[in-house]
């Protein structure tokens, strides 16, 4: 035993050490792109799996550039799980990687997205909206591919039950009509909104919140909603009251964005506030749609008519620790094309950013409700007009655990405001 | 003896209680994996479906066209890719599981050695540590290797995630299986590995055979791992695939649920195949 | 448990009236024992330890991408400020709920469906695949569909019950700390019984057949038998079932997510180490979050293998 102990040791300690070495040897040392060509490259491109692009079109993007492109769809929240364990881990992920709006301001202010402002051609730049919202400390760190935002919904079958052709245009309106619809028998709980302790729920609250001409924070991330008279207050008010009145159905408080539209496409709901600009086309679906050819969009009421919405947009960002960040540059151009934004949106239904060619889809009449989704484009803001901060995230999951709470009837709105205003500071100040 | 009537019963109604008790939520997904998605959404639902709708399967079996907005999120093929992935990585893993945790389970249990209780509690003791605190620097360290994306990359964290429960199960096995069969053959004049090999493990194939429907499971089931180190289909197991199929602010509950009753079938063929190992003791109980 | 089980041998040594293998060759011994555990710890070594470590040392670091403060050592600033935290005790209080409640189902529910399977009857296999099944689910569909039982408006269960007259009105369950609780711990239990119980089967896989012939010589009946021999001899298993259900129920956070999200009335201590982490990017208060969940684990863990060894001697 005492021969065999020390060559026991030495091989344990000789494959530990080999593990050691092997970690401590190879981090670091990227060299970037030395601006040469960049065919014969090779790319990964990490994208949700709306953005799954064919094969046909990547397959195009090889012809033209020479570089080929590795697609790795993963769900939105896996996304953004691997992108903190890969940057924690300081190491490379993909080139080309999704970069939500929400998420800018964390990872652009980690380090973990190269800036892009310098990079992009100034015609692209001049086209595209919401590039305020890929903003971080003066940095663009991504470039819109999906032009997502808020609009309201609501089917004109009911309405026209109850009495009413026009679509509501201010929320006291809007409360009159919902109420009309209840009475008629229509729907029990014509308003669909999630109430529950999920993102959907802030989200549907910041939009409220602007509609009513308001905002949630100044330029100095002094929280606007705690005082009875903001409109972040009022906001949740008419949430809070909307279900006390028997508008929403008591089940809200347990429901996500997704199951609180799904009452509005089965028909249980009259209206839903926060849907996204392919609602119709769902709602027209008859295989996931029960009010086929009953709806229609309406702008976000409003205090004295339709009033402001937001932008969720979604971007595609290049990791700064990617070694062909030219080639991955390259690809995002390619994507921002007009003819392949054109053929993205007809085949995957994602409404482009660049103002030119939302405004071409209008004119040929390919995006359903067309002109209310320019006219309500021409209203979207960025929620934080100064960038993303970086604690966004953690503020968005207070908001909807307190709004759920106030819903619940465990906390006022006024208490629910309060410590969401108290919280928020602290966020700020440390 | 006989058991008497009453036991009988008994058992019964315990094994129809057992049955409805899983399969309850099951048959909830079998309903909602042939129903049409305005059926799941309808106020109130429609439990039984209206007409039957066999989209979800199609699609992930590989012969649907999309049609209108709902969309596939995935690409044909992609789901039997995955549960081939699935499948190799379980069967895989959980051979490399049991050929560790026999033989160093029997060594715990069995051999006496310095640092045995040191080592033992050392590894049993990586069960209570959650992934967590493992995931950042595992990740750096498989990144090193080149082994994010490759089935030996997945097979080693499978392993070192599940060997401790595995060994620490074979551990008390190995204790309570009689030992006077090894004593015998090692008198014989047998070596203690050719007692081991021919005598022991032979004697021990229920205990592994309820060893490796555990680790299937467990295997089976992992989710945070190949999520972070599986990023293509050349590795990723169907569990992660199906995180794919949510669209942005839709549900497509058939093909979900589908997707979740296809998952079904291999752990349930393979537990049907383990069942004929699994001893039955006739005077155990009842 | 790193000692000697020497009250487990000798018990069993009594039990066969045998001893101790006679200490012949016992430096091949330990070399066979060195060669057979090697490999494993080797890939623990290089995969558990060594990461463990650098988590650890993470803990005690200022490792925020959130605010991107510098990273530096802290001590043990991240623990106090993560313990101090009223969401964490709230947390941890939910968490002690499920866990207590979790365990005892699981282990009730699993021994039950161990001790059946462990006789043989017509169709034990299919019964055996059926047991499995809630485990095979991925978890991500276990989800959807047990939120659509639980959907207050055209859920399952609501509908059920309103047949059955049990209720008058569609219930919102989640409005209910108690109920909200309650069917979480329902949900996660129904998928981790599958495990329990084949933890427990193959515990009584090694318990010796012909122990119940003798008792059933002397005329023992079924509830002394197991009382006697099944029981006893099933502790160490048990103490495997505890330790395992413990573990999974201290990391409890997906049920929770999927039915009630991040609602204050349901939080668990791991889904404040998962927004820590992963939301905030404050990677080194969660490690050392998910550090003290291991501790307290780890604390469970030897309170069972304590109690059920001094019981065996």
């Amino acid at each position: 035993m005492k021969v065999e102990r020390p060559r026991w040791a030495r091989s344990v300690a000789l494959l530990t050490g080999i593990v050691l070495l092997a970690t401590a040897c190879s981090s670091g040392s990227s060299s970037g792109d030395s601006g040469g060509s960049i065919k014969g490259q090779h790319i990964t491109v990490m994208v949700p799996p709306w953005a799954r692009l064919s094969k046909n079109m990547l397959a195009q993007f090889e012809k033209e550039s020479g570089v080929t492109v590795d697609l790795n769809v993963t769900s939105w929240d896996g996304i953004r799980d691997k992108v903190a364990v890969a940057g924690a881990a300081n190491t490379p992920l993909a080139d080309v990687v999704e970069l939500d709006w929400s998420w800018t301001g964390q990872f652009g202010r980690a380090g973990w997205f190269a800036p892009l402002q310098d990079k992009l051609s100034s015609s692209l730049s001049a086209d595209l909206q919401n590039s305020g919202a890929f903003t971080q400390g003066g940095n663009v760190y991504g470039v819109c591919y999906s032009n997502d935002f808020r609009i309201s919904a609501y089917n004109k079958k009911y309405f026209a039950k109850a009495g009413i052709q026009t679509p509501s245009e201010t929320l006291d309106q809007l409360a009159n009509d919902l109420q009309a619809v209840k009475q008629s028998g229509a729907a029990q709980y014509p308003l669909t909104l999630p109430l529950s302790a999920t993102e959907g729920t802030a989200t549907a609250w910041y939009l409220l919140t602007l509609a009513l001409g308001g905002q949630l924070f100044d330029n100095n991330f002094k929280p606007l909603f705690a005082s009875p008279d903001s409109a972040g207050y009022k906001a949740l008010q008419f949430e809070v009251d909307a279900l006390k009145n028997g508008l929403v159905s008591p089940g809200s408080i347990s429901m996500t964005d997704t199951q609180a539209d799904e009452r509005f496409t089965s028909g249980a709901a009259a209206v839903t506030l926060a849907s996204g600009p392919d609602e119709i086309v769902t709602a027209n679906d008859p295989k996931s749609s029960s009010i086929v050819n009953q709806a229609a969009f309406m702008l976000v009421p409003g205090e004295s008519g339709p009033g402001g919405t937001f932008g969720l947009p979604e971007g595609l960002g290049i990791m700064s620790t990617s070694q062909h960040q030219e080639a991955g540059l390259a690809f995002i151009e390619w994507w921002m094309k007009s003819s392949n934004l054109l053929k993205i949106q007809s085949q995957l239904g994602l409404l482009p950013c660049r103002t030119s060619v939302v405004h071409q889809l209008v004119q040929q009449g390919k995006l359903v409700g067309g002109q209310t989704i320019e006219q309500q484009l021409q209203s979207v803001q960025p929620l934080f007009p100064q960038g993303a901060p970086p604690w966004y995230t953690r503020f968005s999951t207070e908001a909807a655990t307190l709004i759920n709470a106030a819903a619940k009837g465990s906390m006022s709105v006024g208490e629910a405001l309060n410590k969401l205003a108290s919280d928020s500071q602290a966020l700020a100040g440390g | 003896m006989k058991p008497t009537l009453a036991w009988r019963v008994f058992r019964i109604v315990l094994i129809v209680m057992i049955a409805a008790w899983s399969l309850g939520p099951i048959l909830v997904g079998v309903l909602t994996s042939v129903s049409p998605q305005t059926d799941v959404q309808a106020v109130p639902a429609h439990w039984l479906p209206g007409a039957l709708n066999l989209d979800g399967y199609r699609a992930l079996l590989g012969s649907y066209q999309k049609e209108g907005g709902v969309v596939v999120t995935s690409e044909a093929g992609s789901f039997l890719h995955a549960m081939f992935n699935s499948a190799t990585l379980t069967v895989e893993s959980v051979l490399v599981l049991l050929l560790l945790a026999v033989f160093s389970g029997y060594a715990f249990s069995r051999l006496h050695f310095r640092g045995r209780g040191l080592i033992f509690g050392g590894l049993i003791g990586t069960l209570v540590i959650p992934v967590f605190v493992l995931v950042v620097p595992l990740f750096r360290i498989m990144a090193d290797l080149h082994l994010i994306g490759t089935q030996i990359g997945l097979i080693l964290i499978y392993v070192t995630a599940n060997a401790p429960l595995a060994v620490w199960l074979f551990y008390n096995y190995c204790r309570e299986i009689p030992i006077e069969t090894e004593h015998a053959a090692l008198m014989d004049g047998c070596t203690r590995v050719q007692a081991l090999i021919k005598v022991v493990l032979p004697q021990m194939t229920s205990g592994i055979a309820a060893l490796a429907a555990i680790m299937m499971l467990a295997v089976w089931g992992e989710f945070l791992i190949p999520l972070l180190f599986a990023p293509t289909l050349a590795t990723k197991p169907v569990t992660v695939l199906i995180t794919e199929f949510f669209g942005k602010y839709t549900t497509n509950y058939p093909l979900i649920a589908a997707a979740g009753v296809l998952a079904l079938l291999p752990p349930a063929m393979i537990a049907i195949l383990l069942n004929r190992y699994i001893r039955g003791m006739l005077t155990g109980w009842s | 448990m790193g000692s000697e089980p020497a009250g487990r041998r000798t018990a069993l040594a009594r039990l066969f009236g045998s001893d101790q293998p006679r200490r012949v060759g016992a430096r091949q011994e330990a070399r066979l024992g060195w060669v057979l555990v090697l490999p494993l710890v080797a890939v623990m070594l290089g995969l558990v330890f060594y990461p463990l470590v650098e988590g650890l040392s993470m803990s005690t670091r200022s490792i925020n991408f959130g605010t991107g403060v510098a990273d530096h050592f802290v001590g043990l600033r991240n623990y106090i400020e993560a313990l101090g935290a009223s969401e964490t005790r709230a947390a941890a209080l939910h968490t002690l709920g499920y866990l207590i409640l979790a365990l005892t189902l699981e282990i009730a529910g699993g021994l039950a469906i161990a001790l059946v399977l462990n006789k043989p009857f017509r169709g034990r296999g299919l019964v055996f695949a059926i047991v499995i099944l809630p485990w095979a689910l991925p978890s991500v569909v276990s989800g959807v569909l047990w939120a659509r039982i639980f959907n207050p408006d055209n859920g399952l269960l609501n509908s059920l019950l309103l047949q059955l007259h049990l209720i008058h009105t569609y219930k919102v369950w989640f409005a209910s700390p108690f109920w909200s609780i309650a069917f979480v711990t329902l949900v996660h239990v129904w998928g981790v019984v599958p495990l329990i119980s084949l933890i427990l089967l193959s515990g009584l896989q090694g318990i010796p057949e012909n122990l119940y012939g003798a008792a059933r010589v002397d005329g023992a009946g079924a509830i002394t038998r197991f009382r006697y021999i099944t029981l006893p001899l099933l502790r160490p298993a048990l103490a495997v079932a505890l330790t395992t259900g413990t573990v999974i129920a201290l990391a409890i956070f997906d049920e929770i997510f999927v039915l009630n999200g991040t609602a204050l009335n349901t939080r668990s201590v791991m889904m404040q180490v998962y927004l820590t982490t992963f939301q905030q990017l404050n990677f080194g208060q969660g490690t050392a979050l998910a550090v003290v969940l291991s501790l307290a684990t780890g604390m469970f863990a030897l309170a069972y293998m304590g109690r059920f060894r001094r019981a065996a001697q």
